[in-house]
């Protein structure tokens, strides 16, 4: 979250693609010979975005371990149902989401731009 | 390399004669900027500190907003030039804007009454300035009191934050705000521009996002740490939260179209306005009536499951400042921060956007 704005999932989501994105993208600006050699930053956001990666894949081992099988399955169905919309939740919808409100933006800035030449051309 | 700051000049105070400063007129060096209402408890610490960094500015000057605290008779006593305004400008954008005309050095720094820096932090906040290209640069943020709930809230949020978030938008060029309580510009910019504009409760993200639309650089200097004092309680943290979740939203009315043209940024507002409405929404409406429905108490960890996502930056950030312990026990407290802030966020986007009543009253709230 950035301060002042809640914020748990997609944003997450969001600046861990970007982090691990961010050495692809420095490769390809070192190829273009206009890397400034940020390469400590780099690899300091990516190692933060695999730890929070394995941190997370942790805790729904941890949920799936414990709770589920051990004492959630046993007890009770509907609790059962209750972790998989946690675990669904938080990664199949949450990456649905992430991509619809990028590809949301992109379509916007599309549309304004074709309505601005159409504008132009008039 | 241009030396930024290197000529030091005595602290007094020049008439303004802005109509006729052009910026070939502007000298090396930079001005600090103090905007400053009833602040008489914590301005000394602030100007101490200006006046203790490695690299001192030329000149400070602490505009007395029409205070009735004796914060002018502080900045007299520190010897540095107090100016004050007819009357109260109604806005940290508006004290600042007042003082620009005072500026003659080609860097012009705004810090709040109640921020303190590292003994580094003009000195390496200057350096992204060696770019022609950069009109803004700002630091890392820390509060400097962590004692209360809010406090601890405020602290992880941050440490969380500038250790993550701001990393990666700083290394896209695209830092989402340059933080009002400690940011430098380039004089000529901000004249150009006004000074800091008051049309929202955020000035700092409304200039920020204005800089990125007219290809202006902005950048994010980690090692420039400053700490703020953040608000201790629940008054004060109110006041912050609903000025910031109505600038936010303000600054979207106001901004859309343009931010759109701006790679990474685009994606990273809109990502921050759906998390943010749609985390409120689950935390305060969705999650319980899930769990009365289903009684479920089990699906009151999902307040919590992102807690060790939230702990791998937090950690990588607090070990290098021995912070590892005050960090652990402050988490629960951040927790609670995030369930109020999505009260006030929400209460902002129906107030901006579905009443239509834009708050611009400026509330002080540190």
């Amino acid at each position: 979250m950035n301060p002042g704005l809640p914020g748990a999932g997609i944003g997450g989501l969001f600046y861990i693609l970007s982090a691990l994105w961010m050495p692809i993208c420095e490769l390809w600006r070192r190829r273009q010979g206009n890397a400034p050699g940020r390469w400590p930053l780099v690899a300091r956001q990516f190692g933060i975005a695999v730890g929070i990666i394995v941190a997370m894949s942790g805790v729904f081992w941890a949920l799936d371990t414990v709770l589920m099988l051990q004492q959630v399955a046993a007890h009770a169905a509907g609790q059962m149902h209750a972790m998989w919309i946690l675990r669904a939740s938080a990664l199949a919808v949450t990456s649905g989401v992430l991509a619809t409100v990028l590809g949301t933006v992109h379509v916007v800035r599309l549309c304004l731009r074709l309505s601005t030449v159409r504008h132009a051309a008039r | 390399m241009e030396n930024l700051v290197t000529r030091r000049h005595p602290s007094h105070v020049n008439p303004p004669r802005e109509s006729s400063v052009t910026a070939a007129d502007l000298v090396m060096g930079l001005t600090v900027i103090i905007p400053a209402y009833n602040e008489a408890e914590f301005v000394g610490d602030t100007i101490r500190s200006l006046l203790a960094q490695t690299v001192p500015p030329d000149q400070i000057i602490l505009v007395d907003d029409g205070s009735t605290d004796g914060t002018g008779n502080v900045g007299r006593r520190a010897g540095i030039t107090v100016i004050r305004p007819p009357h109260n400008t109604g806005s940290k954008a508006g004290a600042q804007t007042f003082a620009l005309p005072w500026v003659r050095t080609k860097l012009v720094m705004a810090i709040d009454a109640d921020t303190t820096l590292e003994p580094t932090a003009v000195e390496r906040l200057t350096r992204s300035f060696e770019d022609p290209g950069v009109g803004a640069a700002c630091g890392f943020v820390l509060p400097r009191r962590i004692k209360t709930l809010w406090e601890r809230g405020r602290f992880v949020e941050y440490l969380f934050a500038f250790t993550f978030y701001k990393q990666v938008q700083e290394y896209y060029r695209r830092p989402m705000i340059s933080s009002g309580c400690f940011s430098m510009y380039r004089t000529d910019l901000m004249r150009r521009h006004g000074g800091w504009p008051g049309r929202t409760l955020a000035e700092d993200m409304d200039l920020t996002w204005t800089f990125h639309q007219t290809g202006v650089g902005v950048r994010f200097e980690p090692e420039a740490v400053c700490y703020p004092i953040e608000p201790y309680n629940f008054r004060f943290m109110r006041r912050q939260l609903r000025r910031w979740s109505h600038g936010f939203i303000q600054n979207i009315t106001l901004h859309w179209r343009g931010v759109l043209t701006v790679p990474f940024l685009r994606s990273a507002v809109a990502v921050a306005l759906w998390d943010a409405i749609v985390a409120s929404l689950v935390f305060l409406i969705v999650l319980p009536l899930l769990i009365v429905a289903l009684r479920s108490p089990w699906l009151l960890l999902a307040y919590f499951i992102d807690a060790p996502a939230i702990l791998v930056p937090l950690v990588i950030g607090a070990i290098p400042r021995r912070e590892f312990g005050r960090t652990l026990a402050s988490l629960p407290s951040f927790f609670v921060l995030r369930l109020v802030n999505g009260f006030y966020f929400l209460e902002a986007v129906w107030s901006e956007w579905f009443l239509r009543r834009s708050s611009l009253t400026y509330e002080k709230g540190h």
